[in-house]
């Protein structure tokens, strides 16, 4: 039965093929401005680590100085001997501290000419607590960090640039116009939204150089892009001075594996502030803060309030498309009546021509959602177009082209479901005398 | 075959009432081919709409085939429909996006009947009304007097009990109406019962009976002849 009313359905999408192909269009342009919406929010609220974005944290300490300042909270980033203290401590299983930088790359291979790239400092840790994905060797080890060795892990993306993707490990490169040997190349790596460095967009790639964080005091590499705030009066001369003030601009990430641990590092931070207190330090009151990666997320609202009100009006929108389809279907079931009267007549009961209408109605749905997913595609390229570091999150994947056909079959669903009802409702007597 | 016991039916619009049968006491016997007769909006069509179960009815008592079918849900009655009773209309009433072929086999298809059956019963309803070689062709590409042929092997398919024609011949010419006609009676030879609406009276004669329907009741003929009679005499009266 299935089948025949499939038959059905398309002989009868045939006959009117205008009428047909608005009611796919009404829909598929509500589903598209849907989709599109649905994809970007989706991916903004999306968990990017699932799997252990409950036990990685990131802290906040209030270094303010003592100035009133409505902001309760503390600053987002850490200074530079904060880091290097807190680094000390074993209680948090892997901890990274991290910057982006932008630096000239050089290859020893001539033809490829000097470029800009983004460099990241970054602890050895890095690597290992946000998983990052190797395609040829490995991150370096805490030995090569300690021994200031000038080693580097570079992204898929460089690698393909700078040796046109062959595996490059042992090669050297000049960031800066120092040496480094590469120990390892990235995998693409996207994680979205990109929560551990929201500097610089939370939807932008990871590419570039990853060289050792201890390299840091010799280098002189300013943060590029993102927030650097110095919070005392006076600030000091050069790049050492730079370091050991009251500046924040780090981002620094723990992994706590147990609650135990978790407790222990609160105690641990909340002592290292006494601590630094006694020194002059910390002039506030005791505000420290450890937030998970989806507690952090929110708290930077990556997903905006006028991003969730888009959403709404995207649904209604999709309302208005259905009420005309509504519309359509209603005018169409009107030049039905004779079919379906002597349908019952020869034996279809109502239940029958309601499924044989419901049938002919998820067709339509379907076809809208195939011209949607098109129109949506569209829709997501211009979203790229229009705001730069959202390529991330402009592409469907398979559970997103589920939900559009989900979505479209029921609309269409739900749009002819009136319409049949009503068709169903006719005393089929009254239309058999004129055809 | 059909028994109507005091079977009344009104129409209510939001003014009017319109009595459409009164209280109709009738019976057609298994294999008789019957004639129903009457003057223009007498009920005709409404009481073989109730007997062919497409129309509920005001209060009666409504006995096919041995069976009380006066309170059915629509489900019984769209099986009833389906498994024991052919229509065929004024108007053809093909369904026009449908091939022959396709048109005789939609009651087939609700009965659930398999492919290879359904084949064969089409085909030969298609040849019994001499229009197999045109089996792909759709309605519209055939004259009325072949697609009325094309209705009639619709409703045979399904080897009803019953045969419920409203009007078949009312938009045929004489030729074309004498061979539906003519159709008709074959079926009825094989043990079809046939209940038939007509206007044309030499048609009615060829039945076994005639029922006359007046203002939704069946009168017999003789009481018609002095109605009328009198009508006209009062009307004479009037003027
Ligand atoms: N759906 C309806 N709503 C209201 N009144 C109706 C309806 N169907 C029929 N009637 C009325 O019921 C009466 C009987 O109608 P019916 O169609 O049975 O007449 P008929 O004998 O078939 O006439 P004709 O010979 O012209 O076809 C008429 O007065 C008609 O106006
Ligand atoms: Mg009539």
């Amino acid at each position: 039965m299935f089948l025949y009313n499939l038959h059905l359905a398309w002989l009868s999408i045939k006959r009117t093929p205008v009428l047909s192909a608005l009611m796919v269009s009404a829909i598929a342009i509500g589903i598209a401005i849907c989709m599109t919406i649905i994809t970007v929010y989706k991916l903004m609220a999306n968990d990017p680590i699932p799997h252990k974005s409950n036990i990685i944290f990131t802290q906040t300490i209030d270094l303010r100085s003592a100035s009133p300042d409505d902001d309760p909270n503390g600053p987002d980033h850490m200074s530079y001997q904060d880091a290097q203290n807190l680094l000390k401590s074993d209680i948090p299983s892997k901890i990274s501290v991290h910057y982006q930088t932008v630096a000239v790359i050089k290859s020893e291979d001539e033809s490829v000419r000097p470029f800009r790239s983004r460099v990241r400092p970054v602890t050895a840790d890095f690597f290992s607590l946000f998983e990052t994905p190797f395609l040829f060797g490995n991150q370096w080890t805490a030995d090569d960090e300690d021994s200031l060795q000038q080693v580097v892990v570079i992204s898929r993306a460089l690698n393909l640039r700078l040796f046109g993707g062959i595996n490059s490990i042992g090669q050297q490169i000049q960031v800066a116009g120092r040496f480094y040997k590469i120990v390892g190349v990235l995998d693409d790596w996207t994680p979205t939204p990109r929560f551990f460095e929201l500097d610089g967009g939370a939807f932008s790639e990871t590419e570039g150089a990853f060289i050792p964080f201890s390299l840091v005091p010799a280098l002189e590499l300013r943060k590029s892009g993102g927030s650097t705030v110095c919070h005392a009066s006076e600030t000091k001369e050069g790049w050492q001075g730079f370091l050991t003030d009251e500046c924040t601009w780090l981002h620094m990430w723990v992994q706590l594996d147990t609650q135990e641990q978790q407790e222990q590092w609160k105690e641990h931070l909340d002592n290292y502030v006494k601590q630094q207190k006694e020194l002059g330090r910390f002039p506030r009151e005791l505000n420290n803060r450890l937030h998970s990666v989806m507690q952090w997320l929110e708290f930077k609202r990556v997903v905006n309030n006028d991003y969730i009100m888009l959403l709404g009006l995207a649904f209604m929108f999709l309302g208005v498309c259905l009420f005309n389809t509504v519309g359509l279907m209603l005018s169409q079931s009107l030049r039905r009546r004779g079919e379906v009267s002597v349908r019952r007549a020869l034996g279809g009961s109502k239940l029958t021509l309601f499924y044989q209408h419901m049938v002919e109605a998820s067709v339509i749905g379907l076809a809208g959602g195939a011209l949607g997913l098109v129109l949506a595609q569209a829709g997501l390229a211009g979203v790229r177009s229009l705001y730069r570091g959202f390529d991330l999150l402009t592409q469907m994947n398979w559970q997103l082209i589920a939900i559009t056909f989900g979505l479209s079959i029921l609309s269409s669903l739900l749009a002819g479901l009136l319409p049949t009802w009503r068709i169903c409702q006719l005393a089929p007597a009254q239309y058999l005398k004129t055809q | 075959m059909l028994t109507l016991k005091k079977v009344s039916k009104s129409f209510r619009t939001d003014l009017v009432e319109t009595h459409a049968l009164r209280s109709l006491d009738l019976t057609v016997d298994e294999g008789e081919f019957v004639a129903v007769t009457g003057p223009s909006g007498s009920g005709k069509t409404t009481f073989l709409n109730i007997a062919g179960l497409l129309e509920t009815f005001t209060s009666g008592q409504l006995i096919l085939d041995g069976e009380d079918v006066s309170n059915l849900s629509d489900r019984q009655r769209s099986i009833i429909r389906n498994q024991k009773i052919g229509f065929i209309f004024q108007g053809f009433n093909l369904i026009p996006d449908l091939n022959l072929y396709e048109n005789v086999e939609v009651p087939l298809r609700y009965r659930g009947i398999k492919k290879a059956e359904r084949k064969e019963r089409i085909e030969n309803a298609l040849e019994n009304v001499g229009l197999i070689g045109r089996m792909k062709h759709i309605p519209s590409q055939l004259s009325g007097g072949q697609q009325q042929r094309v209705a009639i092997a619709r409703a045979l398919a399904g080897e009803p009990k019953l045969l419920l024609a409203d009007e078949p011949t009312g938009n045929l010419d004489s030729l074309m109406a004498r061979q539906v006609i003519e159709l008709m009676e074959n079926i009825n030879d094989t043990g079809t019962t046939i209940v038939m609406v007509t206007h044309d009276a030499e048609l009615a004669h060829r039945a076994h009976r005639n029922i006359h329907i007046m203002d939704g009741e069946a009168v017999d003929m003789e009481q018609v002849l002095s109605m009328s009679q009198h009508q006209r005499a009062s009307k004479t009266a009037s003027a």
